[in-house]
């Protein structure tokens, strides 16, 4: 038996009788840990389902019939009648919802019930990639413009950039973002000429070719969310730049830009963070106006498109997707919050 | 306050003031309507369109071009999609090619993927004639069995011109490998249309049946490289076509939703060609001189009335009021801001159909009113609903049809549903509706066909509207039209025929254009505004 051992041991018989050994606290550390990774694991799949359920339930009160988007028109009622037999429109809701939810539990989100018939799962493998390259780029512009805007709104609080500035998200906040596409369309497209107008160039196509055709939409999506971004950040900075250890860092004669960034952009970054999950899930679903301005095979295009069509499997599987992603996002962003604040990660523990 | 703070306070809110502005600007916003070209400024024709001299330049090969559809098309299946540049015909046309094609120069019929077709002296018996040693992409013979192979699959199935089909020819023979027989039930004189068209898609057996599965084996300039639902369908060039490896290496279609979106693409150079027809934008790429393949497409934008029992269009002196309230030109200047044509003619004065013999429904709402006020007089309330599609264009043609119709006296509501497919829904599956907002398309290189199933009274697509023995008469008497003057004869009849049933309301016939690039060349204009790009070049 080694010191160490022995030392373990002695701790464990102290902890019988007095405060709990380490290994005693990081067992039960480790199953609080456990227990609230179950926890969130269960929240998530009662969400999915929630969701699922709420989807279905919503596009069986849609009229479109997908067997009119399959014959077109000029048939009998026989004939429209017979395609809603053989794609099983006619079953109990309950029925076609537990069959699609069963086969989902596999992984199996089924194949599009209007042509061309595509698998539901390669559709949105095919449309993912669009809207979260979008949606990461819109996010990242929108952080590369806010924190420099937010911190020199915040260091300069009441002044006249500040002011500036303030006048600006405002103006910016209230312009719908169909309107700042078109004008942005206007200006940097039609009129100086340096983006396309629309369409879409794969990764595999090449980077170069990839962001000179996803800048136009990413930054679409950036104006809105910096805006945003630089209202709520500016407001914690200059909660934060109150704090006495700010006064304390610069008393002791520590630089701006170094108070800035390392003290107090960190502490500050709470309601920014929360936004940023937030905004990153929701939007991956819904770019839907900034996708169908650049005519991008975004995920937006996807549902709205088999929407009209009546394709209830793609918008199922779409809206599920989208939904697991909104709420991992969200996990994520719950767990950074430990990081961004030590006394989260204690309170935790 | 000094001037210092002045400036201060209102630099920022000078920013706020200027957004403010420019949004409102913007969203107030309208056309310059001196530039709307008036009616009759553009020589609407069918056929080429701009310059079209490229006598004496040698076709280069290689490269790509880029087409923009108005729709993806859903399926690449002629037995599932209808064969019209607007549906995806251009683009099942590349794959499969045509058996004839429609040349708006001779204004006939002329072979493409056959060598010949014929009629006997009644036309109740064509003859097929194939190419030798034609084959499908997948390396099988195009011979006269897949012929009738393919065209019995499409006669089967439910497709979109399996009716007209059925209800004409009687059966198909091959008499040897490279020759089929048809015989009709019926003189018919535009069976040639009907293989320019979607029977006229050969699809190979490898295909397999209509559904999941199918897969696009034909034997046109192209074949399917990859499709990628909602961006892009790409297509290579055919090295087995019959008329020899066409010049370029791939066709790209893309699909760009707003037609103003493919405009601005199309002027920017990212598309080389693409199928226009809002009027503003056709009329804008016109007064341009941009080179392209114009068919005009009579009752393009239209409103079926619905006759049946209990529907206010029950009334022929309803049907009647309702037309006779509407000027056309009001609808083209509040609704295309002047751009396109309007007459209450069915085929109006460009048209190779053109009866100018034959009296027209001119506006009078003087007589729109005393039709309504005696049809009030009989216990109709003057109540009309107007149904359509949730579309900037058919939201702007409700409003204009409720001030018309309600200035005469109809008591106008006006429902819109959320796609085309609720609409087809309401109006042809459960013909629900007193008027909705249509488009009954009758083609200059064939009226027949779709006149037949709209107009007949055994017709496919009547959908409740009101048919006639004299416009039954008259469509039999065009069905088996010999020549030219006869089906023009015919075509004044069913003028008159709707002049007295009024079976829809006629206002607008549209243009429907593939534009493409100066450095474009050898494209081929085919039926239903299709083009074709078997020898077509990139400069």
């Amino acid at each position: 038996m080694t010191n160490q051992s022995v030392k373990d041991d002695a701790g464990a018989l102290g902890s019988a009788s007095a405060a709990p050994s380490l290994r005693a606290r990081r067992r039960a550390g480790a199953w609080r840990r456990t227990r609230r990774l179950f926890v969130r694991v269960a929240e998530l799949m009662a969400v999915l389902f929630l969701v699922s359920l709420g989807t279905f339930a919503l596009l069986s009160l849609i009229d479109t019939d997908p067997a009119v988007t399959i014959l077109g028109e000029g048939h009998t009622q026989a004939d429209y009648e017979a395609v809603r037999e053989d794609l099983g429109l006619n079953d109990p809701l309950l029925e076609r919802y537990a069959d699609w939810l069963g086969s989902a539990a596999h992984g199996d989100l089924g194949a599009s019930i209007v042509p061309p018939y595509h698998d539901v799962l390669d559709r949105i493998m095919a449309a993912l990639p669009v809207s979260v390259e979008l949606a990461l780029l819109g996010v990242g512009m929108a952080l590369l413009f806010s924190i420099p805007l937010a911190m020199w709104s915040a260091y300069h609080a009441g002044g006249r950039i500040d002011r500036w500035i303030s006048a600006g998200t405002f103006s910016v906040l209230s312009v719908p973002s169909f309107l700042a596409g078109l004008l942005l369309i206007w200006l940097l497209s039609n009129g100086l000429g340096w983006f396309p107008r629309a369409e879409w160039s794969r990764l595999d196509e090449g980077l170069g070719a990839n962001l000179y055709h996803a800048f136009l939409p990413a930054l679409t999506i950036a104006l809105a969310e910096t805006a945003l971004l630089t209202r709520v950040l500016r407001s914690d900075l200059i909660t934060t730049l109150q704090e006495d250890y700010i006064l304390a860092a610069r008393a002791k004669g520590m630089g701006t830009v170094h108070i800035m960034f390392s003290d107090a952009l960190r502490p500050s970054s709470f309601s920014a963070v929360t936004i940023l999950g937030i905004s990153l899930g929701r939007l991956i679903g819904s770019t839907v106006i900034v996708e169908y301005l650049f005519a991008l095979p975004g995920m937006g295009t996807l549902v709205v498109g088999a929407a009209r069509t009546g394709d209830y499997v793609t918008v199922q599987g779409a809206v599920l997707v989208i939904a697991l992603i909104y709420v991992a996002t969200n996990a994520l962003i719950d767990l950074s919050y430990g990081y961004l604040d030590p006394r989260v990660r204690r309170s935790h523990a | 306050m000094n001037r210092k703070m002045l400036q201060l306070r209102s630099g920022p809110a000078l920013v706020a003031l200027v957004t403010t502005f420019t949004v409102l600007l913007t969203g107030c916003g309208s056309t310059d309507k001196s530039e709307t070209p008036a009616k009759g400024k553009f020589e609407y024709v069918d056929g080429m369109v701009g310059s079209h001299d490229d006598a004496g330049e040698k076709p280069a090969d290689g490269g790509t071009l880029t087409y923009s559809g108005l729709t993806e098309p859903t399926s690449l299946d002629p037995a599932m999609t209808i064969a019209s540049a607007s549906t995806g015909g251009v683009e099942m046309a590349a794959i499969y090619d045509t058996l004839m094609r429609y040349d708006s120069e001779q204004k006939v019929f002329v072979p493409q993927l056959a060598k010949s077709l014929e009629a006997n002296e009644d036309q109740t018996e064509w003859t097929l004639t194939l190419r030798e040693g034609v084959k499908f992409s997948d390396g099988t013979p195009l011979d006269a069995a897949a012929v009738v192979k393919s065209q019995q699959r499409y006669a089967q199935n439910r497709s979109p011109e399996a009716a007209l089909w059925n209800g004409n020819v009687q059966d198909a023979n091959p008499r040897d490998d490279l020759t089929v027989v048809y015989t009709m039930k019926a003189p018919f004189a535009w069976f040639d249309s009907l293989l320019s068209s979607g029977p006229g898609m050969i699809v190979a057996a490898a295909s397999g049946p209509v559904g999941p599965g199918f897969k696009p084996v034909g034997a046109g300039p192209f074949t399917l490289k990859e499709q990628r639902p909602g961006e892009e369908l790409l297509m290579e060039s055919a090295e087995s076509y019959w008329n020899g490896r066409p010049h370029l290496d791939e066709l790209r279609f893309v699909y760009l939703g707003e037609q103003t979106t493919a405009q601005d693409s199309f002027e920017k150079g990212s598309i080389q060609a693409g199928y226009f027809r809002d009027p503003d934008i056709v009329d804008t790429l016109l007064g341009e001189g941009v080179r392209g393949y114009s068919n005009l497409v009579a009752i393009s934008d239209t409103a079926l009335i619905n006759a049946s029992e209990g529907r206010p269009g029950a009334d022929p002196r309803v049907r009647r009021a309702l037309q006779l309230a509407i000027d056309p030109e009001i609808v083209r200047n509040r609704v295309y801001d002047g751009h396109g044509y309007s007459s209450p003619r069915i085929f109006p004065e460009y048209s190779r159909w053109y009866t100018p013999d034959v009296k027209v429904l001119e506006p009078d709402t003087n007589e729109a009113k005393k039709l309504l006020e005696a049809a009030k007089a009989d216990g109709y309330d003057g109540k009309i609903t107007y149904l359509d599609s949730n579309t900037s264009a058919s939201r702007d043609t409700g409003q204009v049809i409720k001030a018309v119709l309600e200035s005469v006296g109809f008591k106008v509501e006006i429902e819109l549903v959320q796609t085309i497919a609720d609409l087809v829904s309401r109006m042809a599956v459960e013909r629900d509706y007193d008027l909705a907002g249509w488009g009954l398309n009758y083609r200059e290189a064939d009226p027949y066909s779709k006149m037949f199933a709209t107009l007949h009274s055994t017709g496919t697509q009547t959908y409740g509207m009101a048919t006639s023995p004299e416009m039954d008469a008259a469509l039999e008497k065009l069905q088996g039209a010999p020549d030219d003057a006869t089906a023009r004869e015919a075509l004044g009849e069913i003028q008159q025929a709707y002049n007295d049933t009024v079976p829809f309301l006629t206002w607008m016939p549209f243009a429907e254009v593939s534009f493409w690039a100066d450095n474009v060349h050898g494209i081929k204009g085919a039926s239903n505004s299709m083009i074709l790009f078997d020898q077509a070049w990139v400069g």
